[in-house]
């Protein structure tokens, strides 16, 4: 406090001249101070915002609330208020129970997404059975069994996992993992009787071990910093009373990480459900209800992107895939609701 | 490092011993069936002329989203039947003989048989606008039709319409030409687009993919000028771009033809193909699953 004020005593009685800059810029920042609170309240409102928003837009789509009329006078396309319009042949039990996906059909439409519904969740919970013990587990050996140069070089090279564009990862579980997978099934099947080779490279399989790979950087940088905000008395506690290394991973950090490692799991799964480049070119894209791993399906987020390109507007094959996106945004809403209730639940315990 | 990876390879030869045991099912002898997604041209043109007009897909076909992605699938897959443009025939591929209903032997896709009628999965390749061509794109239209454009058309592996001699010698209006549509078309489009600038460098051609439906989408919202269409324009889209074009007249041109060629793997001991097992093959309610039920396939060369 003192040096504050011998300082601007300093100042002032150095040169008038910069006194009166500093009353301005004070008097500036002054002005200032609301429109940057008004930002940062806008910032931390805008996730809000946006999520409303989008939620609405695809709601609207899917609803076919507005066409587009050319205005007669002004000669411009404008959008009017059409109210709700049911599309034909619809119904949600058709809808959530039928493997007929053929919007295409020209008399009789159907809209069955059982078999996209089981496409998505067969890749999701087959990547994740993949990543979540390689992520957490590289997670632990990052955190606590590694130091110096390995520590620092496996985190760069973990991050440069996530850096990879997706379609990337599609392309090299095409080309390179498909006939990889076909070779080793057929390998197989020649040592185990009985065994079934797969005969598409592109299937469950394949998807799942690209988007287990797509979704290792999330649940490794989550975990591994979750465990880093553990406390070090914690282990020195622990390694006190003669805990071995395992004993500390297994019996200490993680009931102490555990908020921290779902929340890492919840990402991962997250990114699979959402996945879509990937999965378009992994899964084999087969309208199909995979009754085992190497068996082709198709995904609800694959489904919409290569159909929507080419669905007219506005039509009822246009709908049903903004629809399809209100189911998605419903699932990861329920995935999200979940994930809290139960960190909530862990708190709870802890408190109780 | 190594150690880990391989115990992650024995975790998943176990998990996929699980569940292909479980599932039972596929043999050596079975079809794989690759597809298109469900709004190419293509995928529409096949269901019409193999299945019919009431005709529908059987579900569970590997669906790809690109002419060449099925090529490159079944040059890679033993079991795969794959429809695509003739153009986009590969070594590792053989394209199969096909036989219409009622006639007397299978007819191979050439250019030829093509555009002579006799070969039966042949289709048109359209260009759609809006009213009247006008300056630049008339010049271009006219050019597309004539010998030099309809060249172009078959070094690309198409087969072109009978060509006009264009007689008007003067050079187009300085002008941009927004096209978009068909991706089956996209490679003559780019062509016609590259050789014609090259000639009038006053106009400027820009020529983007996307799908005969995007093509159509765009040319209805206004946004490009000519739309590639390798399926006609349906009903709903007609309806749209008469009411949202404040009734101009829709123009279609025929372009080329496209000879939808059925692909198997190089080492598939089939030469041809009926019709009637393509429909049983592909159709809704199909019989045919595996090899051994096709006209003409070697019983006991089953493939490994």
């Amino acid at each position: 406090m003192t040096l504050q004020t011998s300082q601007s005593e300093i100042a002032s009685g150095g040169s008038k001249s910069s006194g009166g800059l500093s009353q301005l810029l004070n008097r500036i920042s002054d002005k200032l101070e609301p429109v940057i609170e008004w930002t940062i309240w806008f910032c931390g409102w805008s996730s809000i915002i946006f999520v409303a928003a989008i939620f609405l837009f695809v709601a609207i789509e899917a609803g076919g609330f507005f066409e587009q009329v050319l205005d007669e006078e002004t000669n411009k396309l404008e959008y009017r208020w059409k109210g709700f319009e049911p599309i034909k042949g619809f119904t949600f039990k058709e809808f959530f129970t039928s493997i007929n996906w053929r919007p295409d059909r020209y008399d009789k439409p159907e809209y069955g997404i059982l078999a996209l519904l089981v496409g998505t969740g067969a890749v999701t919970i087959g990547s994740m059975i993949l990543a979540v013990p390689l992520g957490l587990g590289a997670a632990v050996f990052i955190s606590e069994f590694c130091t110096g140069r390995v520590k620092e070089t496996l985190k760069i090279v973990i991050e440069l996992l996530a850096a990879i564009p997706s379609i990337v990862w599609g392309f090299i579980g095409v080309v390179v993992l498909g006939p990889l997978i076909v070779s080793a099934t057929h390998q197989l099947s020649h040592i185990i009787p009985g065994f079934q080779p797969a005969f598409v490279g592109v299937n469950v399989l394949n998807a799942s071990i690209i988007l287990a790979l797509m979704s290792v950087p999330v649940i490794v940088s989550v975990g591994e910093d979750s465990l880093k905000a553990v406390p070090d008395s914690y282990r020195e506690a622990a390694l006190s009373l003669g805990a071995s290394r395992w004993e500390i991973v297994y019996r200490v950090l993680f009931p102490a990480a555990k908020n921290g490692l779902l929340a890492a799991v919840l990402l991962g799964v997250g990114r699979a459900i959402g996945e879509t480049m990937a999965v378009l070119l992994c899964t084999g894209h087969a309208v199909n209800i995979p009754t085992k791993l190497t068996d082709p399906a198709r995904t609800l987020t694959a489904t919409i992107a290569s159909e929507l390109g080419e669905a007219v507007r506005g039509g009822d094959h246009y709908r049903i895939l903004f629809f399809i996106g209100v189911v998605l945004f419903a699932i990861t809403f329920v995935v999200n609701l979940v994930a809290d209730l139960v960190v909530k639940g862990i708190k709870g315990q802890d408190n109780a | 490092m190594l150690r880990r990876s391989s115990s992650f390879l024995g975790i998943l030869g176990c998990l996929g011993l699980f569940l292909g045991c479980g599932g039972g099912g596929t043999s050596s002898d079975d079809i794989v069936r690759v597809s298109r997604q469900n709004n190419s041209g293509t995928y529409a043109y096949f269901r019409e002329a193999v299945l019919g007009k009431e005709g529908q897909f059987k579900l569970g076909s590997i669906d790809q989203s690109g002419s060449k992605d099925v090529v490159e699938l079944v040059s890679i897959t033993p079991q795969a039947i794959g429809y695509s443009g003739m153009g986009y025939a590969t070594p590792e591929v053989k394209m199969l003989a096909v036989k219409a209903e009622g006639a007397d032997a299978a007819v191979a896709p050439t250019s030829e048989n093509a555009a002579a009628g006799a070969y039966p999965l042949a289709r048109g390749l359209y260009i759609y606008l809006l009213g009247e061509p006008e300056g630049a794109t008339k010049h271009y239209l006219n050019w597309i039709m004539s010998p030099e454009g309809q060249k172009i058309v078959e070094d690309i592996g198409y087969v072109p319409m009978p060509a006009v001699e264009v007689t008007d010698e003067t050079a187009p209006p300085e002008a941009t030409i927004k096209v978009a549509g068909s991706d089956t078309m996209v490679n003559a489009a780019q062509a016609w687009a590259e050789v014609y600038m090259k000639k009038y460098p006053q106009v400027s051609i820009q020529v983007s993919g996307g799908g005969s439906g995007v093509g159509i989408a765009k040319l209805i919202d206004g946004t490009v000028d000519l739309a590639n269409a390798s399926r006609d324009m349906k009903e709903e889209e007609r309806e749209q771009a008469i009411s949202k074009s404040a009734g101009k007249e829709i123009k279609e041109i025929t372009t080329a033809l496209d000879a939808l060629a059925v692909y198997v793997h190089k080492e598939n001991p089939l030469n041809e193909i009926d019709i009637e097992d393509l429909k049983q093959i592909y159709g809704d309610g199909g019989t045919i699953q595996k090899w051994s039920q096709v006209k003409g396939y070697p019983a006991d060369d089953a493939t490994n």
